[in-house]
């Protein structure tokens, strides 16, 4: 395994950065998106609630493969050119922002009613109600959902290998076939993912912990 | 300065409030007392437009509340809010809670929006808890502190409703005196209670609502002395001997 | 807390060792000899590709896989075996082939597997049993004449796991390189413009050139590819056997009618080199 880390560093280690970056790409996206079709689902306007609502069933019960496949063989087909990287990094937000709309949208709903009625009788607008009051509180309720969330799309990211999205398993893949050394190259991929996860993880308990103490 | 004329309201097919007419004038003190279900609450938050009501007109500051010109937040700004049940915003301290909204809504700098609200702390004897959070607090200080918050929009009107229903017992006194304090200050002020003592001491006018009617409106020594309906005289005595 | 983690820090070690312990022993299965054990039980386990054209390609139709090599694997097994033998296919990849052979889950690779040295370290190999040789797919009208056109700026996907990888870096250093999963999405990939050229042997080439005429082949081939089935080290009776009967297929006619029924129009190519 040292001799396999030794000969082929550079690569995992590359790998592991096209990881990271998409992974950081995609979490701070997907949770903007998340966010806006929670609240779109919860609006009074019909419009957006069956936009966010058909958003969120389509993405999240299609499998992320071919949400990928489709932004790197459909979209430069008739539109614009994407790379693997960008293919796999936009999938993989639109996938996950499926689903951190839903559990945004389950803390949300978390949140007592009375609490947004206090806000409008401050004169504040639904929306500012929203920014300053209920979603404080909803990310504090869903925070532990929102990190298994953030630990699955790193976990995922490994889809760009299968558009040569450059990442930690494309490179992984790459090296196994070339040392035939299958075993040990997923370890090493494997071991890496979980420097990210873990430390994902710790964040979030961190977080959780921190936000917890006051009140 | 509010005025329903013929306002009716539905839940679905519920008839919540039946051709409702009232008229509240600035600087009175009005208590809206009735049984559970009568209908007051829900009057009392068609004010604010936490309801929307059915038909009828409803002007605040001769703003029609229904017409598509009339901008909620603008008229709520004026109206200040006291609930049944606080509706504090846990994630925020006591001084917060207070400065949110003269901060977001009236763009007050912060250092003036702290020491308004220290003034209104001072007022309901909590500014010693100004760094607690809600949680750390008593039902009856939290109250206390949602009273500020009203205040601290320095509104023309402070709607309670049943702000000491969710109370200890002992814990209502000083719910009320704030409450006295602020009536005798001319706080323009329309409370939905069961405190009848409250209602005696300190309203210029009693409403008695009951199945979604207003069945009397009068003055409240009148009201308390001889009342005119047969059901507020029930509802009365069944309030005093309990 | 610390000793949540030096729990922690065992179980993963623990983990760990149980993968390596793994990787080290191969199973029984692996080691016993194929040849005495077709004496009692006639089936020769072959690994196939499925996603291959003209060579190992699922028929969705039937559900069975199809092609140059299941054809050979088949006649091969027959004349070892003779009428009561059967051919049984499992489905491998470039990935995972070499594995599953190592494992003992199968006999032996007929995959549209290339003869290196690299791989005979690993594993033996029959004789030749196909000619190919890599060469470029591109869009007809392509700028792309040869790869010596294949500058920095243009872009070349290749399958994971495969020579053709190899050989193209060789070949075209400069160009940049996009390994795909399998040969149908780097088709695709090429369609959807995320490449300047496909590569790989020219026969698997030729199967795609066939199914859209707007792509063709350009340049020849620029390597010497010949396809060999493998067998695991330690096979040398069995190994024999497979030699045998390729020869004898070759010599009676068999094979050549195998290669005119997937090959029509290729014959001459193949022959040149």
């Amino acid at each position: 395994m040292l001799v396999l880390l030794s000969n082929y560093g550079p690569s995992f280690v590359e790998g592991f950065k096209y990881t990271l970056f998409s992974s950081i790409l995609a979490l701070f996206f997907s949770l903007i998106i998340g966010t806006f079709m929670a609240i779109f689902q919860l609006s009074k306007n019909k419009f957006l609630r069956s936009l966010a609502k058909i958003y969120v069933e389509f993405f999240r019960n299609i499998p992320l493969l071919i949400i990928v496949m489709f932004c790197y063989v459909v979209v430069p087909l008739y539109w614009f050119q994407l790379d693997g990287f960008q293919s796999g990094t936009i999938g993989l937000t639109i996938y996950t922002s499926a689903f951190i709309a839903e559990t945004i949208r389950a803390g949300i709903q978390t949140v007592p009613a009375g609490q947004m009625e206090a806000g409008l009788s401050s004169g504040f607008t639904s929306s500012q109600t929203m920014v300053y009051i209920i979603l404080p509180q909803a990310f504090k309720i869903v925070i532990p959902p929102l990190g298994n969330q953030f630990i699955n799309l790193v976990k995922n990211s490994s889809i760009l290998a299968m558009v040569a999205g450059m990442d930690l398993m494309y490179q992984g893949d790459l090296i196994a076939s070339e040392t035939f050394n299958t075993f040990e190259t997923y370890i090493i991929v494997g071991l890496f993912y979980l420097i990210l996860t873990l430390q994902l993880s710790y964040l979030m308990s961190n977080l959780e912990k921190k936000w917890a103490i006051r009140e | 300065m509010i005025e329903f004329k013929h306002v009716e309201k539905y839940f679905g097919a519920f008839h919540a409030l039946k051709d409702i007419n009232l008229t509240f004038n600035k600087g009175e003190v009005v208590v809206v007392i009735g049984p559970s279900g009568s209908g007051k609450s829900t009057m009392l938050r068609c004010i604010n437009g936490l309801e929307e009501i059915s038909s009828g007109i409803l002007l605040i500051n001769d703003l029609d509340i229904r017409s598509k010109e009339t901008r909620l937040p603008e008229i709520r700004k004026n109206i200040g809010m006291v609930f049944q049940h606080f509706n504090l915003y846990p994630h925020k301290t006591v001084l917060e809670n207070i400065t949110l909204a003269p901060i977001k809504v009236l763009k007050k700098d912060e250092a003036a929006a702290i020491k308004e609200a220290e003034k209104f702390l001072n007022k309901v004897d909590m500014l010693d808890k100004k760094d607690s959070y809600p949680s750390q607090l008593s039902g009856g200080q939290k109250q206390r502190v949602a009273i500020a918050r009203g205040l601290a929009m320095n509104p023309q009107m402070l709607l309670f409703d049943e702000p000491t229903s969710a109370l200890d017992p002992e814990m209502i006194g000083d719910v009320l005196k704030v409450m006295k304090k602020l009536a005798k200050e001319g706080m323009s002020m329309i409370v939905v209670t069961h405190e009848m003592g409250f209602a005696s001491e300190v309203a210029d006018r009693v409403v008695f609502m009951d199945s979604g009617q207003v069945l009397e409106d009068s003055e409240t020594q009148t009201f308390f002395d001889h009342p005119k309906e047969e059901r507020a005289r029930q509802f009365l005595s069944k309030i005093i001997n309990h | 807390m610390n000793r949540h983690k030096k729990k922690f820090l065992f179980f993963s070690l623990m983990i760990l060792m149980t993968f390596f312990v793994s990787s080290c022993g191969e199973n029984n299965y692996a080691k016993e000899d194929i040849l005495t054990r077709l004496e009692s039980e006639p089936t020769i386990v072959w690994g196939v590709k499925n996603d291959t054209k003209l060579f190992g390609l699922m028929n969705v139709g039937t559900n069975k896989v199809e092609g140059f090599d299941i054809d050979i694997a088949k006649a091969i097994t027959k004349e070892i075996l003779g009428g009561k033998g059967r051919a049984e296919f499992v489905e491998v990849t470039s990935k995972t082939r070499i594995q599953l052979l190592k494992n003992g889950n199968i006999d032996a690779i007929i995959a549209t597997m290339t003869i290196t040295d690299d791989r005979k370290k690993i594993v033996d190999f029959s004789d030749v049993y196909f000619d190919a040789g890599q060469s470029l797919l591109v869009k007809k009208g392509s700028s792309i004449k040869s790869v010596k056109d294949l500058k920095a700026q243009t872009t070349v996907l290749v399958v994971k796991g495969s020579t053709s990888a190899v050989n193209i870096r060789k070949a075209a250093p400069d160009a940049k390189i996009l390994e795909l999963e399998n040969y149908s999405e780097a088709f695709t990939a090429l369609k959807s413009g995320q490449g300047d050229a496909m590569t790989t042997d020219n026969a698997i080439l030729l199967g795609m050139a066939e199914e859209d005429p707007d792509y063709t082949l350009v340049g020849g081939n620029f390597t010497d590819e010949p396809y060999g089935i493998a067998i695991n080290k330690g096979q040398k009776p069995f190994l024999t056997k497979v030699n045998e009967a390729l020869k004898t297929l070759k010599s009676n006619g068999t094979y050549d009618s195998l290669y005119k029924k997937w090959f029509p129009s290729e014959t001459t190519t193949t022959k040149e080199d």
